[in-house]
């Protein structure tokens, strides 16, 4: 039983790998739309427009695979996050509805197109932000008081790993963004912001007392760094910017994130395994979820290579269109 | 009020707005199937511009139905953690089904949108449609099974629950095949997807009331394939009604008696219809004879037993009984616009124009209305039926609910949430849908419409 127990704790962590990799593609957008609206957005949105409605059942396939890993741990989180879940879900909508009117919003309306993105944008930093308290919060424990189920944000923002962590988190994906959605005109900077952000989350992780001694987590911040030293490098500008490399490689680096903090949770004071259900349950669960990696593995590699098909034909028909006018 | 309370109604409000989107979706999905079918087989410039119009209408409902879902999923384990932690251990199977549904949902209707003219096979295209038809019905069927088993729970030993408070003999599976489940997904199905289609009647009579040449063309068009959609639902939803009826009385016989207000068990029941129960008398009813157990046992021509509220003296579990008339509603206003689309189909059928006249249009308009009345009501009958319990004979509400008073702010801030944004939601679909722009392009519209990306 145990081991089904494990092996579904691997699957949850895949799950919130991916999940957390695929979102990050939408704070890193927020940042984007935010900054370079005017020079970047058309190739940000040619992204995100298409994705952000899949991104959202990412989060729901996370939650619900939650609900039924640790059925237990949910009268405790839902009594202590209350405020911010119920925060979080008004941003989360408010989310969806502005991109989507901002995708379909006709001329000479009372509100632009663009300041439907800047919320969108504004929006997905801060629900950025809430999930990352929360889920530091649930690895150093700090503002949390388990018997009350109560969560107080002074003492957790007082502690400085935390506001390190989501300092340091908000800085690397900053640095990303410029990768990730191709903002060549200063790439260097995605080296060096990218770094800064690493050394001080590398910082704030050794205060953490629960990883210092974690070889292995060199492992993400490798990963991390490779992604802006390679778009820097001419030959292999293309692989590093390419979508499927970065969700691949960041979905690594957070699945070893997360593996090294469990089984404790709330700066140990608990431990997860005791609150898995380890019944007949579990078992169901691991079959569905292979089923459901089988199942949403090939839709989205179908879905990739639409998306990336007439990508290719966009860049094909542009060139022509170039060609034609002698530009090129 | 209470904090359980609170949580009741802010829940119920919450649930209450996101079937109206939920009916929208579904039938959208298979209205938008339909038509594209219809531009590929008949080659027809018309359908092909109205089935890209309403795709892109549908995306936008699912982009708010899907936060709505979301709130709906969050809102179930913060509002009711106790109910959720049994959910994981017995039942949570059909809910992780769901997110399958989900996803075929989102990733077929997103490839369906955005990556239209990439197909050049017209049906590869269209099948993806079908997909999103699948996807929408299956987290239907899949959400309800959980409902279903809140209403008649098995998959544990419930017994040793019940003594104990410890969960045993659990059966994951159990969940999906339960003794209400089948009864229960025959009614929601069709009752959703007839509410959907008197919807769509309602829009697009309004569309074709106000619009002229091609658009007014097009809202016809929908206006009979929406007809013909909800008068074949209704008829089904009538019949599995009645199922679901027979259902009450063997495995939920209180809420059956609340329904239908029986005082005490018959075998020739009569059928009452209004009326309000007042220091144990019925007042204000009116009474047909016989009919109750006619309805109840039509194979047997009403041979048995009906349940009454005497089998269960302990008046502290029995449902509000207000669900009486909500049940009335949920009936009557179901016959009227069940008999509003019968007489729509037989003017087709006797090749008569039908929505020429200007009060079948007028009904038109109605009949949506009434018909998401209809199925509130009918939900409403369903869940306060089920109260005090949240899941029937084992958990009540309040065992279940989150008492933390820092739920009542934020909670109003989501009720005013809803408030805003369906309406909003509902006004912005009908701006983009907008058939009047048909007039203003030229007949064959190229294809490569506006929402595609990238390129567009």
């Amino acid at each position: 039983m145990y081991q089904v127990v494990e092996s579904e704790f691997f699957m949850n962590s895949v799950i919130f790998a991916v999940f957390f990799a695929i979102i990050s593609t939408e704070f890193m957008a927020g940042s984007a739309l935010l900054m370079h609206y005017s020079s970047y957005g058309k190739q940000v949105k040619r992204f995100i427009i298409p994705i952000w409605e899949i991104t959202g059942t990412f989060f729901i396939l996370y939650v619900v695979n939650v609900e039924a890993l640790a059925p237990g741990l949910l009268p405790i989180v839902a009594e202590t996050y209350i405020p911010l879940i119920l925060l979080f879900m008004i941003l989360y909508s408010t989310r969806n509805a502005s991109i989507i009117f901002a995708e379909f919003i006709w001329k000479n309306s009372f509100i632009s197109e663009k300041t439907l993105y800047r919320i969108y944008s504004g929006v997905t930093l801060i629900l950025g932000a809430i999930l990352l308290v929360i889920y530091v919060s649930i690895v150093t424990g700090k503002g949390i008081s388990i018997s009350a189920h109560s969560f107080n944000l002074i003492p957790f923002f007082s502690y400085l790993p935390d506001d390190g962590i989501i300092l340091g988190s908000a800085i690397i994906f900053l640095g990303l963004s410029y990768v990730f959605y191709d903002m060549n005109r200063n790439k260097i900077n995605s080296i060096y912001i990218t770094a800064a952000g690493l050394v001080i989350n590398a910082v704030s992780f050794a205060f953490l007392k629960n990883f210092v001694f974690y070889p292995y987590l060199a492992i993400p911040i490798v990963l991390t760094i490779l992604i802006p030293v390679l778009y820097n490098i001419r030959g292999t500008y293309l692989i590093a910017k390419n979508k499927i490399f970065y969700i691949g490689v960041m979905s690594i680096s957070v699945a070893i994130i997360e593996r090294s903090f469990f089984p404790d949770l709330f700066g140990g004071t608990v431990d997860a395994r005791s609150y898995f259900s380890g019944t007949a349950m579990q078992t169901a669960m691991f079959e569905l979820t292979i089923l459901m990696i089988i199942f949403v593995g090939s839709m989205m590699i179908f879905y990739f290579r639409m998306y990336f098909g007439g990508f290719r034909n966009a860049i094909r028909e542009n060139d022509h269109d170039q060609e034609e006018r002698g530009i090129l | 009020m209470s904090i359980v309370n609170f949580d009741r109604v802010f829940f119920a409000f919450s649930i209450g707005s996101h079937i109206i989107l939920v009916v929208i979706s579904m039938v959208l999905a298979l209205l938008v199937s339909i038509v594209e079918l219809l531009a590929i087989r008949r080659k027809d410039d018309l359908y092909e511009k109205i089935s890209r119009r309403l795709a892109k209408t549908l995306i936008i409902i699912f982009a708010i139905g899907t936060a709505s879902g979301t709130l709906i999923a969050v809102e179930l384990f913060a509002l009711f953690p106790g109910f959720m932690k049994i959910v994981g251990y017995v039942s949570i199977l059909p809910f992780y089904a769901e997110v399958f549904a989900f996803f075929l949902e989102a990733i077929a209707l997103v490839m369906y949108v955005y990556f239209w003219d990439r197909f050049k096979n017209r049906y590869s295209h269209w099948l993806l449609s079908v997909m999103v038809v699948v996807g929408t019905a299956a987290s239907a069927i899949f959400i309800t099974m959980i409902n279903a088993w809140m209403n008649t729970p098995v998959g544990f030993n419930i017994n040793a629950y019940l003594t104990s408070g410890v969960l045993t003999g659990i059966n994951p599976w159990a969940v999906f095949n339960g003794p209400s489940t089948w009864s229960e997904e025959f009614h929601v199905v069709t009752t959703t997807y007839a509410a959907g289609g008197f919807l769509m009647i309602t829009f697009f009579s309004y569309f074709y009331l106000k619009g002229k040449g091609i658009a007014r063309v097009a809202s016809k068009a929908l206006l009979k394939i929406s007809t013909a959609i909800s008068g074949f639902f209704i008829v089904l939803a009538g019949l599995s009604g009645t199922l679901t009826a027979s259902m009450l009385i063997v495995d939920q016989p209180l809420k059956y008696a609340a329904i239908e207000l029986n005082l005490h068990s018959s075998t020739n029941a009569a059928e009452t219809i209004g009326g309000i129960f007042s220091h144990g008398k019925i007042l204000d009813a009116i009474t047909i004879p016989h009919l109750q157990s006619l309805l109840a046992f039509p194979l047997t021509l009403g041979k048995g037993t009906v349940p009454g509220l005497n089998l269960f003296p302990n008046q502290s579990l029995w449902p509000p009984l207000f669900i009486h008339l909500t049940f009335d509603v949920m009936v009557l206003g179901g016959t009227l616009i069940g008999l509003f689309a019968f007489f729509v189909i037989l003017g087709y059928l006797l090749h008569k124009d039908p929505y020429a006249h200007r009060f079948v249009i007028l009904g038109g308009m109605i009949s949506g209305v009434l018909g998401l009345l209809v199925y509130e009501s009918g939900w409403v009958t369903d869940e306060v039926g089920r109260q005090p319990w949240i899941i029937y004979n084992v958990m009540k509400v309040s065992q279940a609910a989150n008492t933390s008073p820092s739920i009542v702010p934020l909670g109003i801030a989501m009720i005013l949430f809803y408030l805003i944004a369906i309406p909003f939601t509902i006004y912005y679909t009908a701006k983009t849908v907008n058939f009047r722009e048909f007039n203003d392009e030229p007949r064959n519209e190229k294809r490569g419409g506006e929402v595609n990306v990238p390129g567009r």
